[in-house]
């Protein structure tokens, strides 16, 4: 098995972050240097863990009022139920973690899966860190979008 | 006369997103199951023209559930839907007689398109 740089990586994650919203609703996702959201308070966190080739955990928090939208292009409906929006944002994790996966497979040969998605209010802050890499973003309403990654250091692990 | 669709999906929001598309064309969503153990049991009573399956659910996983379904039922037709698009799962699917893959997200028009392929084949 081939390994990845945490640069390699990180380019993997940064791709399928920009392409998948604009997928589902040409929304663009601006890369910013830290959180920035104009809605602190209404924050919602979908977590899930790799495993296989990959060992890693991932927590997206974004603001409801994104996944809100997205929800609603997703569906097609103007009126989305908070459950809508915890269904579709347990879905756009596990279709942003289905592509991550095939970035791995693609780009290094690493076969991995992840577990199904659970869905939290509020915002995800890791234990350490420095142990993580985390990708910022912000919609064109200024909506924040935080991806954390972490690497577990097991036998097997991707990263070099 | 409507071709009948199984959708299995662990996903509520994709089930609602499938029915949604497909209303008003010439496929009904006639059943929707969770898990691949639910498309088991529930596609003698349906008997659908396709199912489409989704990989990664709770319990068994859509590709065992389709290998399964199209060891007892040859003639069954089963599209793959799922975001693990990859050489590895797309030659499982096609090795165990899947007849097609679709990557989600999916446009209305590519899962239209590929249910009238599938059907064809």
């Amino acid at each position: 098995m081939n390994a990845l740089t945490p640069k390699e990586i990180q380019d993997i994650l940064d791709g399928v972050m920009q392409d998948v919203p604009n997928r589902i609703a040409s929304i663009q996702l601006q890369k910013q240097d830290t959180f920035l959201s104009n809605n602190v308070n209404n924050l919602c966190t979908i977590h899930t863990t790799f495993e296989g080739g990959y060992h890693a955990s991932l927590a997206l928090c974004a603001d409801a009022c994104l996944l809100m939208r997205l929800t609603q292009h997703f569906m097609q409906e103007e009126i989305v139920t908070s459950q809508d929006i915890e269904d579709f944002a347990k879905e756009y994790l596990n279709i942003i973690c289905g592509r991550i996966v095939a970035g791995l497979f693609r780009s290094a040969h690493i076969s991995s899966r992840f577990h199904i998605p659970s869905f939290s209010l509020g915002r995800y802050i890791p234990d350490d860190v420095s142990s993580c890499c985390i990708l910022n973003y912000t919609s064109n309403c200024n909506e924040g979008v935080q991806l954390i990654h972490q690497t577990f250091p097991l036998e097997n692990s991707a990263q070099k | 006369m409507s071709k009948k669709i199984m959708v299995v999906d662990d996903s509520h929001i994709v089930q609602l997103q499938l029915q949604k598309i497909l209303s008003g064309t010439d496929y009904e969503v006639a059943a929707c199951c969770q898990s691949g153990e639910e498309a088991l049991e529930m596609y003698n009573q349906v008997h659908p023209d396709l199912v489409t399956m989704d990989i990664l659910m709770p319990g068994m996983d859509g590709l065992e559930a389709a290998r399964l379904l199209l060891e007892a039922h040859p003639d069954a037709v089963v599209l793959i839907v799922s975001s693990l698009a990859y050489d590895d799962t797309i030659n499982e699917a096609t090795r165990i007689g899947a007849k097609g893959f679709v990557y989600k997200p999916f446009e209305r028009d590519q899962i239209i398109r590929s249910i009238q392929s599938a059907l064809e084949q």
